[in-house]
């Protein structure tokens, strides 16, 4: 027996979404955590039961809830992020220095092996981690100690590290992207980094090809093929075959090439989808036609998945967090808007079904795939 | 020692956090001497409810006892009294240190009714004002239990530099 979990946050609470491998009849669970905003939802790999969620409001600040019954219930954890050094600064919006000041968390990634380690991306930018089920958390202060890190600057939403991928087969490797510094890589586990950004280009910049300073909006890997890496950037669609060491752009045939997400086809490694929105000032797709587009090498050739999505008339966002692939064959591909609506593929993008129409704005999807494997 | 069983009204992000249902929650608070403070209810709630910490005020600063300043947007009521100016070390009333009266936790809201002085009461009656709860909307937004609403910060984790 196999069940599709989709795990939905929203700017007012979380949605558990379940379905069996047909993917047609869905059950809607919540809103939980009603009020708040719910900035990412993740499973542990090790342990599907366990779920955490980063929540936040500009009131009471970050919370982090966990499950141990698959989302059922919750309990807070800890919710206590002090970073390793107070006296540092970065850059600010008016290019002054700031000191670093945590505001919220933007993404969570559970070890794929413990289901009581997990990283926190925080805002402002900082890798926490972990090790014993959200309970407490520390820095890996190295990150914020790299040379460039003073000079680091927030995009419009905040200095926010939105990405962690953990490579399998590649033990201590850490890959982390933050807006607007860019992509980072360890390969000791996080005590160093190195710039990952040679061959990105930042137009809005003076300097379009500085070290750091580049707006990254989402990466993403296949665990087959850790070294290959795709990220949407706030310029173009970008490809690495050398773990980040050098960049591709792939924005081809794309209408536009800004957009948020970034997703990888679940048994095929070189296939990707994005969602193009308009321009960094119009946050809504081109010709008001929602579309994912495809590429299946990867390479630059993209064709539109739009069968079933709204041709007219749609001015909603998919934010960074809101497109997810679960692992069964046909791989299923979920979006979740700013509109509210939870768009579902059952076919890798062929046609595409509404599974629920009026959540508040969504701000993450993740999905698990319960049962035997494919 | 001054001793007291404070009530305190929750706004509903709270009371969903630490998993309430009544609006106010009876909190047992002990001081050694002196009068009882904002800070020494704080420290009683956080103590019933850990759940809480971080959410209304500050975490403590490295090697201090007691926690940090309000968060930004909480603001604290004793009866119309309002706290925040003074913060944590603000003196509780004593009709509030004994119970009394309820002390209310309040995330700060833009909009609500502005009081109309006597002498404008022919003026158009403003209904959103861009301004945190404040002496003047307190005697309606707090006692009525309207939280919150109106925030401008949240924003997404979508948005990017323009």
């Amino acid at each position: 027996m196999i069940t599709v979990r989709v795990l939905v946050g929203t700017r007012k609470g979380a949605f558990v979404l379940t379905a069996d491998a047909d993917r047609r009849t869905w059950t809607v669970d919540g809103p939980v955590f009603g009020g708040w905003e719910v900035f990412h939802v993740e499973a542990s790999p090790a342990d599907p039961d366990r779920v955490y969620a980063a929540l936040w409001t500009a009131w009471h600040g970050a919370v982090v809830q966990r499950s141990d019954d698959g989302g059922r219930t919750w309990s807070p954890v800890g919710n206590q992020f002090a970073y390793a050094d107070g006296d540092a600064v970065h850059q600010g919006f008016d290019g002054k220095p700031q000191p670093w000041r945590f505001t919220r968390i933007w993404h969570l990634e559970p070890s794929p092996e413990d289901r009581d380690v997990v990283y926190a991306g925080v805002e402002d930018a900082a890798l926490f981690r972990s090790t014993d089920g959200g309970a407490t958390w520390r820095e890996l202060p190295a990150l914020r100690r790299h040379r460039t890190a003073p000079a680091w600057a927030p995009g419009a939403g905040g200095m926010g590290l939105h990405s962690i991928l953990l490579a399998p087969d590649r033990p201590g490797r850490l890959h982390v992207a933050i807006s607007a510094a860019g992509v980072f890589r360890s390969d000791d586990g996080g005590q160093a980094w190195a710039v990952a950004n040679r061959g990105l280009r930042a137009p809005y910049l003076a300097d379009p090809e500085p070290e750091a300073g580049y707006c990254v909006h989402k990466i993403a890997m296949h665990p087959s093929r850790p070294d290959t890496l795709f990220a949407q950037k706030h310029y173009g669609v970008y490809r690495s075959d050398d773990a980040g060491t050098s960049w591709t752009r792939i924005s081809g045939n794309l209408p536009s090439d800004f957009g948020f997400p970034i997703a990888v086809h679940a048994h095929e490694p070189q296939t990707i989808y994005v969602v193009p929105m308009t321009s960094d000032s119009e946050h809504f797709p081109p010709d008001g036609a929602l579309r994912v587009w495809c590429s299946r090498q990867g390479d630059g050739v993209w064709e539109p998945l739009d069968a079933g999505l709204p041709a007219r008339h749609c001015y909603v966002n998919v934010l960074r967090e809101a497109m997810a692939v679960d692992r069964l064959d046909p791989c299923g591909i979920y979006v979740g808007t700013t509109g509210g609506q939870l768009y579902a593929s059952r076919d890798a993008g062929a046609r595409w079904e509404a599974v629920v129409t009026h959540l508040p704005p969504v701000l993450s999807v993740e999905v698990q795939t319960l049962g035997r494997a494919p | 020692m001054t001793t007291g069983a404070v009530r305190i009204w929750l706004p509903t992000h709270l009371r969903r956090l630490c998993g309430v249902t009544a609006a106010v929650v009876h909190v047992a608070v002990a001081r050694p001497s002196g009068p009882m403070t904002l800070g020494d209810a704080l420290d009683a709630l956080e103590r019933a409810y850990p759940a809480l910490r971080g959410t209304i005020r500050d975490y403590p600063a490295p090697g201090a006892v007691r926690g940090g300043a309000l968060r930004p947007y909480i603001r604290c009521y004793a009866g119309e009294v309002d706290l925040t100016p003074a913060g944590v070390c603000a003196t509780l009333p004593q009709a509030v240190a004994d119970g009394t009266e309820v002390l209310r936790i309040v995330g700060a809201i833009a909009g609500g009714e502005r009081q109309t002085p006597p002498d404008r009461r022919s003026a158009p009656r403003r209904t959103r004002d861009a301004v945190s709860v404040s002496a003047a909307c307190s005697g309606r937004a707090v006692r009525s239990g309207v939280g919150a609403s109106g925030d401008t910060r949240g924003t997404a984790p979508g948005r990017a530099p323009a």
